[in-house]
């Protein structure tokens, strides 16, 4: 090589690096790509027994406390943990899409692939699905915090404390999943800009 | 377009025999860990072999196929940024940052290398596919085509690319001399 580099030089340098020798038979393609699937039906069944679990659990309570509204808070609150696993479950489902659809991927350009996968993890951190999560999981602690302050009993103050930190731990999860929606939807306009024309 | 075979494992195995060794570059481009970069690679082969039953011929083969693995390596990139909160930065940033302006020039070309991996690394995904492709040799055009930005911004950035890489590189020469 010469003394000095010019653009085709640094080309040639990339290009002609050492390589590997990766290798993969078909047989072995497929078999992984069907672990694969079988992998993605696994976690998914995971995820719902968990969920399942959580609902169950919470819901026993409602069938065993005998006030009235603990009932209603104990079934508010199986209903939320249900919704967030759902939640969850169906971000995670959208994020494996990629590879599992990998035909679509072909078709699209790679700006549109990373703003739609942008796009996804935006809509997680705010907007319905992010609010109507934040309302379904503060609807049980609200019930047990309302219950705590209306019926001055002998455990009040563990049910005041315990529900008033978990709604304040969803109020302070506001800023933050608003912050991170705003950082992937300024890296969405910065997309949006390269497609446009000329900087 | 120079699609010989139509069927799903023909068009693998054409692309594997043509694309192989570019294909662990981009892998190695977007992931520096040996067996993590493994897993990246296969899965950048199983994607591509389930990506041809939607084949239809309506870009040639090497677009589809850099589409195909810059998507997948590019899922691979939001998810490590996740998990280790690594921050890219874009073309326009990277001359400014202090390292990069300390950084040693070379005429050596296993260090040249070295310090355009260490550069690609850095870049956020979009600046790094373009810096890829402009390393495998394609044109504008061709890196619009597959990228989907415009071909006026991705002249702006193959300018600014060449400008550093030349720069840094090519001062190295001149003081090695």
């Amino acid at each position: 090589m010469a003394d000095e580099f010019s653009s085709e030089d640094v080309r040639d340098v990339w290009q002609k690096q050492d390589s590997e020798s990766f290798r993969m038979s078909l047989d072995e393609i497929r078999k992984k790509s069907e672990l694969l699937d079988s992998c993605i039906r696994r976690r998914n069944l995971i995820g719902l027994a968990i969920g399942f679990f959580e609902v169950v659990w919470f819901s026993v309570f409602v069938f065993i406390v005998p006030n009235l509204g603990h009932r209603i808070g104990y079934f508010l609150l199986a209903l939320g943990c249900g919704y967030l696993v759902y939640q969850l479950l169906l971000n995670k489902l959208q994020k494996r899409a990629a590879v599992i659809r990998a035909g679509e991927m072909g078709n699209k350009v790679s700006i549109e692939f990373y703003r739609a996968e942008l796009g996804r993890q935006r809509d997680f951190h705010r907007g319905s699905r992010f609010w109507s999560r934040l309302v379904m999981l503060a609807l049980g602690p609200l019930v047990f915090f309302g219950l705590a302050i209306a019926h001055p009993q002998n455990d009040r103050f563990l049910w005041l404390v315990v529900s008033a930190s978990l709604l304040l731990l969803l109020l302070r999860a506001v800023p933050l999943n608003l912050r991170r929606a705003r950082k992937y939807q300024a890296q969405i306009n910065e997309l949006d800009a390269l497609q446009c024309g000329p900087q | 377009m120079a699609v010989i075979t139509s069927n799903k494992d023909g068009l693998y195995q054409e692309t594997a025999h043509t694309y192989g060794a570019a294909l662990e570059r981009l892998a190695h481009a977007y992931e520096r860990d040996q067996d993590i970069r493994r897993d990246l690679l296969q899965d950048i082969h199983i994607a591509l072999w389930r990506s041809f039953d939607g084949f239809d011929g309506r870009c040639s083969l090497r677009t589809w196929v850099y589409r195909v693995a810059h998507n997948v390596a590019t899922s691979h990139v939001i998810r490590q940024y996740r998990t280790n909160s690594r921050s890219f930065v874009g073309l326009e940033e990277l001359e400014n940052m202090p390292d990069n302006r300390e950084a040693r020039p070379t005429s050596d070309r296993y260090e040249a290398l070295g310090q355009i991996q260490a550069l690609i690394e850095r870049l956020k995904p979009l600046d790094r596919q373009v810096m890829l492709s402009y390393l495998e040799g394609m044109d504008a055009a061709s890196i619009g085509e597959i990228s989907g930005i415009s071909p006026g911004n991705v002249a702006t950035k193959i300018h600014r690319i060449k400008s550093f890489l030349v720069r840094h590189l090519h001062e190295g020469g001149r003081h090695g001399r």
